[in-house]
């Protein structure tokens, strides 16, 4: 495709090339710092709720009405204000244009546009801390009747404010996702077809669908709560008697609320690992030095998934009550999603067999992811059954899946991706050692955290209390397992520091990568600068004449071809330099 | 916006805006979900009667839609602008009579706290009027490049999208205003009725 190059847009100043740019890439840096400043805060307040629990009573600035702050602030955070900005926000920028060969987003002011109203979002959000009565405390569920009744913390300001953030956030998640699905289907390099798209863009994409179908049922729920604390309407609100006096509400439905909470929030789910598939399917390959297994079927797996998860939103709501056919309905949809989703773990792990697997950083978060997204969602298959889940439902056992399904998971997969591609974006690597020693602490250290909470779960344990004396059915090995996981949850805590550090440090003197480091196929890592300058691609877009995946082709010291060498190229010259840079303390 | 974008931009941005209206239409959609199930609780009163300023205001957008569309198909820079004039000119008066109407409703004392029939009324009503808002913003950068002297080829690009993005309006408006009227209970038992 043909550019204007007096149109080129080139930033002339340091504020717009590093401020109030429209360059994708640093805007997927803007929204990866600010994901990531906004997840540490998150895992802070996590500490801090493990701090009660491990030691309940010896800090005692954590009252009641903080910890339920605390986990309501932790989980929006790291659902909607990390894990989903930073994977289409982050990820969605960077790699689309780059892995389709495109010079940026097709509206890039709109691009930037959705990275500030991000950034006032969760300034917003931020704001709940200093409001009076603090943020809300209702849970990241936000259910009414409580969450807007007096009782709950932060009732006075806080749920107003969290409503406005997240209505905000709606606000940027759509202008980005509209950028990502237009970029996707009008800016391919030509030879890109959809089925030589890498799966990181498939995941990406499809996720984006989902955030532009499921997001404006979260918007139509918060818009409505608004209403009902702000302006006295009764959409939600029943008739209530608080503390005494009759409420002006009468007749809402509560149940309403959750229905439209969960058709937003399953499909949330995938939101997050929809694209953590993608980028695993991608870290696998390339790492393995292997074709993914099956990339037709992996494609097909992410557009059924997300389907699927438009129609099993009421398995989070067994409890509420239904009617035992919508019951048998829902459990059955939601058991077909282990199909398409089995169907990947299995051409992961073939990809893996007898692959040229090299144990890498990001190999090594892949891996891990693996492990936690098939314990993750083996729990998963017991939740789905309502009689299973009733029993286990507000349990520890519902805590300890969905961490380890959509919490550890898709932050594995996150870290993998920025340690895969963080050559490409800094033009540095960094250092291998800490890299592992992150990789370990933080693989290993989950699972001491949240595996042990399945058998609080079964316990009996549940979830969402402040303290636990005096419940005879719960031992007191169970204190002694929850300070255990406080402890631990402090170390992996203190470990991203580690991560924080390797980065920056590296971004500045870390040694410099060369323009594909990990010997990739895929076309980011065929720009001519390293990193890629504004537009990406110089003056000639590149051609696409294959898929990403076409590893095991030995060639002299190569033994990939690129996307974008063509078959007259293959046969004159081998596809990579002879030479490649291998990132310090890789097995050769 | 810069022309980073490829060549065949304008297929971007009608893609884009139909991307935009699913999104819409699916944000209008689950709205009316929600009535439908909170109408199905006993203390649900339908709105007694249509305040006939939004039969004016129908009148208004439909006429805002035909503008843009003859701006679309303007000959000339002066006639591209009288169909922005009249597009943006009929969609604040469309704004205007909304207005009026939630005048209307008040002066019956049908108020947003009152029965959640008037509570989805303002609420819906409300957000169509925020959507026409945001069109006007974007016809505002159409007449910021009208005054810059921008390619007539262009200009109606642009005007096309507003068309496209105002008929979409309308067709919204017109099922939110049946929504709204015509979806009440009797209405619900009526079908069922026949259906049975």
């Amino acid at each position: 495709m043909a550019y204007a190059t007096d149109h080129l847009h080139e930033p002339q100043s340091w504020w717009t090339k590093y401020v109030w740019s429209q360059d994708h890439k640093v805007i997927a840096v803007q929204y990866t710092i600010t994901a990531i400043v906004v997840g540490l805060l998150g895992m802070v307040l996590s500490d801090l709720m493990r701090l009660q629990l491990g030691f309940p009573g010896r800090f005692a600035f954590i009252d009641p009405a903080r910890y339920y702050q605390f986990i309501t602030m932790h989980g929006m955070i790291m659902v909607i204000y990390l894990l989903t900005a930073l994977f289409l926000g982050g990820f969605g920028n960077y790699l689309i244009p780059l892995m389709l060969g495109a010079r940026d987003m097709v509206f890039p002011y709109m691009n930037m546009l959705s990275y500030w109203t991000y950034l006032l979002a969760v300034l917003i959000l931020l704001a709940s801390f200093f409001v009076p009565g603090g943020p809300t405390g209702a849970g990241w569920t936000l259910y009414p009747p409580q969450a807007i009744l007096p009782g709950t913390p932060g009732v006075e300001w806080g749920i107003v404010v969290m409503l406005v953030s997240l209505v905000v956030f709606i606000v940027a998640t759509t202008m980005g996702g509209l950028n990502y699905v237009t970029t996707v289907l009008q800016a391919r390099a030509q030879g890109m077809t959809l089925m030589r798209m890498p799966l990181s863009v498939w995941g990406i994409f499809v996720a984006t669908i989902l955030a532009l179908l499921a997001f404006p049922a979260l918007f139509v729920s918060g818009v409505m709560m608004l209403f009902d604390k702000a302006l006295g309407t009764s959409f939600f609100m029943p008739a209530v008697v608080s503390m005494g006096q009759h409420l002006g509400h009468k007749g809402g439905s509560p149940l309403l609320f959750q229905h439209l909470f969960w058709f937003f929030g399953h499909p949330e789910v995938y939101i997050v690992a929809l694209p953590a598939f993608g980028i695993i399917s991608d870290l696998v390959s390339v790492h393995a030095r292997k074709c993914i297994f099956g990339y037709r079927m992996m494609v097909w797996a992410i557009v059924i998934i997300g389907g699927l998860s438009f129609v099993v939103w009421a398995h989070h709501m067994y409890v509420s009550g239904m009617h035992p056919l919508f019951g048998f309905f829902f459990a059955t949809t939601t058991l077909i999603i282990a199909v398409p989703t089995a169907l990947k773990v299995y051409n992961w792990t073939l990809t893996l067999w007898r692959g040229d697997i090299h144990l890498t950083v990001p190999m090594l978060f892949a891996i891990g992811f693996i492990s936690t997204f098939v314990i993750g969602g083996l729990t998963g298959l017991f939740l789905g059954n309502v009689s299973v889940d009733i029993p286990l439902s507000n349990t520890y056992f519902v805590v300890a899946h969905f961490h380890m399904v959509m919490g550890v998971s898709p932050v594995l997969a996150v870290f993998g991706g920025l340690y895969h591609w963080y050559p490409k974006v800094s033009g540095r690597l960094y250092n291998d050692t800490l890299g592992r020693l992150h990789f370990w602490i933080t693989f290993v250290g989950t699972y001491l955290i949240f595996f042990p909470m399945h058998y609080l779960g079964i316990l009996g344990m549940p979830r969402r209390y402040y303290a636990y004396e005096n419940y005879a059915f719960i031992p007191q090995s169970a204190q002694t397992l929850n300070a255990f996981i406080t402890v631990m949850a402090l170390i992996v805590g203190v470990a991203q520091l580690l991560f924080i550090y390797n980065l920056a440090w590296s971004t500045f003197k870390g040694p410099r990568a060369g323009p594909n480091p990990w010997r990739a196929a895929s076309l980011e890592w065929y720009t001519p600068d390293t990193p890629p300058k504004h537009g990406n691609w110089g003056p000639a877009l590149p051609v696409v004449f294959r898929g990403p995946y076409d590893y095991g082709h030995q060639e002299g010291a190569s033994d990939f071809i690129a996307q974008n060498i063509g078959p007259e190229q293959q046969e004159e010259a081998p596809a990579v330099p002879a030479a490649i840079p291998v990132p310090r303390g890789e097995p050769t | 916006m810069s022309a980073l974008a490829p060549a065949g931009r304008a297929s971007a941005a009608t893609v884009g805006l139909r991307v935009f209206m699913a999104v819409v239409s699916t944000l209008f959609f689950l709205f009316s979900i929600a009535f439908l199930m909170r109408m199905a609780v006993d203390d649900w009163r339908a709105l007694p009667r249509v305040p006939w300023q939004l039969w004016l205001s129908s009148a208004l957008l439909a006429g805002a839609g035909i503008a843009w569309s003859a701006a679309a198909r303007a000959a000339t820079q002066a006639a591209l602008l009288r169909g922005w004039a009249a597009g943006c000119g009929l969609s604040l008066l469309f704004l205007a009579a909304q207005l009026w109407a939630w005048q209307a409703m008040l002066a019956l004392n049908l108020r947003v706290d009152g029965n959640p029939a008037n509570s989805f009324f303002y609420l819906i009503t409300g957000l169509h009027g925020v959507h026409v808002v945001g069109g006007l913003a974007a016809a505002g950068v159409l007449g910021l490049r009208l005054l810059r002297g921008a390619p007539l080829a262009r200009l109606r690009d642009t005007a096309a999208l507003c068309a496209h993005y105002w008929h979409f309006l309308l067709v919204l408006w017109l099922a939110m205003f049946a929504l709204l009227f015509l979806v009440t209970p009797d209405f619900i038992q009526l079908c069922s009725n026949l259906l049975r």
